[in-house]
């Protein structure tokens, strides 16, 4: 009956979130270059089984471009202004890895798996429905701001006078916000989310064999590029 | 299975709501609460899925029993595993993203295991054939398709008692069909049914009595029979729609006039299908009813004549002038369907001439005046009952005076009543330079305001 | 009303609504932080923009924990998409501050919301401290690529004690925002009944 397309290449969200925060340490310490093409290696194929194949690639040549950087001798003479943004650039190369692990979760995880980890993680009532709420919310928003910038143009209402403008915004935007606030808590306490008991969750957190791999991988990686 | 004692409710302006309500409903029955705007009777629906005392504050004196439980002495999530509740607007009474998990989340809530979740799930698609609709994304259902599974998770739900609060106000003919096809399932199954309508005609076949209610009170309770007696007349006097389905008597557009859409082509972001138009005609001076199902397209046409879609690539001519995006959209004004999006200012006053250069001040008082809104000219446009501030967003529309005026939905949701005094606002705007668009389902109101109907059924095509 | 001061499900749903408008916002001014130099400035501006927010949603939910709830989920939010534990560790210290603050005011005093509204908005400040904590590392990389000189300049303006000054910022930002936020307040959200 309805089958979710359970993918045998998808960690969980709780592996991929564990290894994000793995990641992170490498802004803090480097890890040999080989163990760093690796990583970018491993990310690309998780992208790609899951069908993401341009991000696979865009990741294995952005990589590429941004070790070549500091190579490029052009630089060193160039415009003051050029080399702040290209500041930038060099910070991006520090975080790379935590915020492309970062993008691999936030593309391959659908909300009924972040919500069924949420409770793997026993995180509490006052996380997990805020969190569920915005899942559902961003869209709507999005709606929202469209049919509120739809109207402000019927009006000629432009940013030629940015203090009105940010008015005419802000308020419609925060009222219209609050109204829809109010009917979602509405359908959630008909959904009886308020209820005690233990919630069950259709789509269960599976551990898959993805799950030991990935994170053992991950963290071979890391510890190996920072013995080499 | 419902008893109600003697209720009364207040909300915090000390506006006595419901005065005196006593009613009892028998397991199985189908009750439709009947009545003008702002009688009470979408309160009493909320007093007994206990919406109006637990989330909006409201005071209420007397006794609510359900199945033999005093709904006083039950935790919300108690009363909704008793009753489940069905919205006016599915727009945005669900939780989840995700079509299926929308339908589980209540059982999720409640503990049962996966296997029972599954029985339930191929139990329900019996009933309701609705498989195409599962595993979807929410935000791309049809305003139609989200009232079907709105009602669907009602049936899921396993609750013996349903209440509906004006299900059908933004559906159109075809999707009030299935709705109304699918209640008379659920009757069949012996659920309790209690439902508040303005629109009737589609509830005929399964309703058992029907209270009509005035300022807070029963003022009548008839049986099937008597009712099914009452003269379109004697309906309209009571402020309800026809109860049998009313015919559109509006001509097709006649494809003449000095307004000419030689092309307009579009392509919809989420499915392979777009809008293609190609040289039709429009005269100023005429009102014309944009139809078709939820979801064609109707508002994105709209848009496209407005000239804010960006992505739409069109060749529109007035007066053998060719209109630019920019042009159109300087000589557009718009009616939102939910006008909250367009109230910006902090009173009424403001909100009109926003925008405007050079207004007159007695001209605005003029206008306010004509609306029935001089009284309420310093009020915050926000703090105002909808029709209300929906009679400010016309007075903001007339004050712009402009060559091609819309109206999205001007009527969803509204009694017989309302429906004529916004038809005449709406004819009232009519002028020999002026062409008037109103996207619409309702037939009643197409019939009583426009000249000729666009059906854009004839316009999707699939790219 | 039992249980007056506990969360409920209306205002977590709550919670959750107005972290979205405030994550949308942060992500529209953030192009700002996007630009190098400016940066510095960016907690300043977030504040000023994000008061009218952040202020509506203290005067809807005058409870404890809301204000810490909500000002937690954007740094995990940020910590889920790549940044580094800092920024959450930072915002709990933050957002803990900012929570007796308005314990102090009782959750409905003007000025300890504003207090603590400008304490929360330093939380972002986080972002840039562990920028600050892969200085060396950075600075190596600035050598290699841009030059001595260029670097050098750098390592001049972005220090601890002009950290400080960006903290200062922020909570000046925080001050102008709330106080924006209650002009709103007043002129729009309480005219219309909604808080």
């Amino acid at each position: 009956m309805l089958d979710y397309e359970e993918n045998p290449y998808n960690p969980n969200p709780v592996t991929k979130l564990f290894t994000t925060f793995l990641f992170g340490l490498t802004a803090f310490h480097q890890i040999n270059i080989l163990f760093e093409w690796g990583a970018v290696l491993l990310l690309s194929f998780i992208f790609y089984k899951n069908g993401f194949i341009r991000d696979a690639i865009k990741n294995i040549t952005s990589f590429g471009l941004l070790c070549l950087l500091p190579n490029l001798t052009v630089i060193q003479s160039a415009h003051f202004i050029l080399k702040m943004f290209l500041m930038l650039l060099l910070m991006y190369r520090i975080f790379y890895f935590p915020v492309t692990s970062g993008k691999l979760l936030v593309k391959t995880s659908d909300v009924g798996s972040v919500i069924s980890s949420m409770d793997k993680l026993k995180l509490p009532r006052a996380v997990s429905i805020p969190v569920a709420v915005m899942f559902r919310f961003f869209p709507s928003f999005r709606e929202e701001r469209r049919n509120i910038k739809l109207a402000m143009k019927i009006r000629g209402i432009d940013f030629k006078n940015p203090l009105a403008y940010i008015e005419h915004v802000t308020v419609p935007l925060l009222i219209m916000s609050s109204n829809i606030s109010d009917d979602i808590s509405k359908a959630a306490e008909t959904r009886c989310i308020a209820n005690p008991i233990k919630k069950t969750r259709y789509i269960p957190l599976k551990v898959k064999f993805i799950d030991f791999l990935y994170t053992v991988l991950v963290l071979a990686i890391l510890v190996g590029g920072l013995l080499w | 299975m419902v008893e109600i004692k003697n209720i009364s409710l207040s909300y915090k302006s000390d506006e006595i709501v419901l005065n005196g309500i006593s009613l009892r409903v028998e397991k199985g029955e189908c009750i439709l609460f009947a009545g003008r705007s702002g009688s009470g009777k979408s309160s009493i629906i909320n007093s007994i899925n206990g919406l109006a005392a637990r989330c909006d504050g409201a005071i209420i004196d007397g006794d609510i029993k359900i199945a033999g439980n005093d709904i006083k002495n039950l935790e919300l999530y108690e009363i909704s595993m008793l009753v489940s509740s069905v919205f006016q607007n599915p727009k945005t009474h669900f939780f989840n993203v995700n079509t299926t998990l929308e339908l589980l989340s209540y059982l999720e809530n409640i503990g049962l295991s996966r296997e029972e979740m599954d029985k339930r799930l191929s139990d329900m698609l019996e009933v309701f054939p609705i498989k195409h609709l599962l595993n979807r994304d929410i935000f791309m259902l049809s305003g139609g398709e989200k009232q079907i599974l709105s009602i669907a998770a009602s049936y899921i739900s396993g609750t013996n008692i349903v209440v509906l609060d004006e299900p059908s106000s933004n559906l159109d003919g075809e999707n009030i069909q299935i709705v109304s096809e699918m209640l008379a399932k659920l009757k069949n199954k012996g659920l309790t049914i209690l439902v508040c309508e303005h629109r009737i005609f589609y509830l005929m076949d399964i309703v058992d009595r029907v209270f009509l209610i005035q300022d807070g009170k029963i003022i009548n309770k008839y049986e099937r029979e008597d009712f099914l007696n009452l003269s379109p007349k004697k309906l309209n006097d009571l402020n309800l729609r026809d109860n049998s389905k009313t015919k559109l008597t509006v001509p097709e557009i006649s494809n003449e006039g000095n307004l000419k859409i030689r092309s307009l082509e579009f392509k919809f972001d989420t499915t392979n299908t777009g809008l293609s138009i190609k040289n039709l005609t429009l005269e100023t001076g005429k009102i014309y009813g944009i139809i078709g199902a939820n979801g064609v397209g109707k508002s994105t046409f709209i848009r496209c004549l407005i000239g804010v879609e960006r992505k739409s690539k069109d060749e529109i001519f007035l007066d053998r002038k060719k209109l630019s995006k920019k042009d159109r959209l300087k000589m557009s004004s718009l009616v939102m369907q939910d006008v909250n999006h367009q109230l910006f200012t902090d009173s009424v006053v403001n909100e009109v001439s926003l925008g405007i250069k050079g207004v007159q001040q007695n001209k605005v008082e003029e206008l306010l005046d004509n609306l029935e809104l001089y009284d309420f000219k310093d009020r915050h446009p926000m703090s105002l009952s909808g029709g209300q501030k929906q009679r400010v967003a016309i007075a903001s529309v007339v004050c712009k005076d402009s060559k091609l005026m819309f109206f999205d939905e001007p009527t969803s949701g509204m009694d017989y009543k309302n429906m004529i005094r916004i038809s005449g606002l709406v004819k009232g705007c009519k002028s020999n330079d002026r062409i008037i668009f109103i996207v619409s389902h309702d037939i009643e109101f197409l019939n009583a305001t426009a000249d000729y109907v666009v059906d854009i059924k004839k316009f999707k095509k699939r790219v | 009303m039992k249980n007056n001061k506990k969360l409920t499900v209306k205002d977590l749903v709550t919670i959750g609504i107005f972290t979205v408008v405030y994550f949308v916002v942060m992500f529209g001014v953030g192009m700002i932080g996007m630009v190098p130099i400016l940066f510095l400035i960016y907690p300043t501006i977030l504040g000023v923009v994000t008061g009218t927010i952040i202020m509506l949603f203290m005067a809807k939910v005058q409870k404890p924990w809301a204000i810490f709830i909500l000002g937690m989920i954007s740094p995990l939010l940020m910590f889920s998409m790549g940044h580094t534990y800092i920024l959450p560790v930072h915002s709990i210290i933050v957002m803990t501050i900012a929570e007796l603050l308005r314990k102090a005011g009782e959750y409905k005093s003007f000025k300890y919301n504003m207090f603590s509204f400008a304490v929360f908005n330093t939380w972002i400040c986080g972002s840039i401290m562990q920028m600050l904590l892969v200085k060396d590392r950075y600075l190596e990389m600035t050598v290699s690529t841009m030059g001595e000189e260029f670097a050098g300049s750098m390592e001049k303006i972005v220090t601890f004690p002009n950290m400080a000054l960006v903290y200062l910022g922020a909570i000046l930002g925080g001050i102008v925002g709330a106080y924006i936020g209650k002009v709103f307040l007043k002129k729009h959200f309480e005219k219309a009944g909604i808080v």
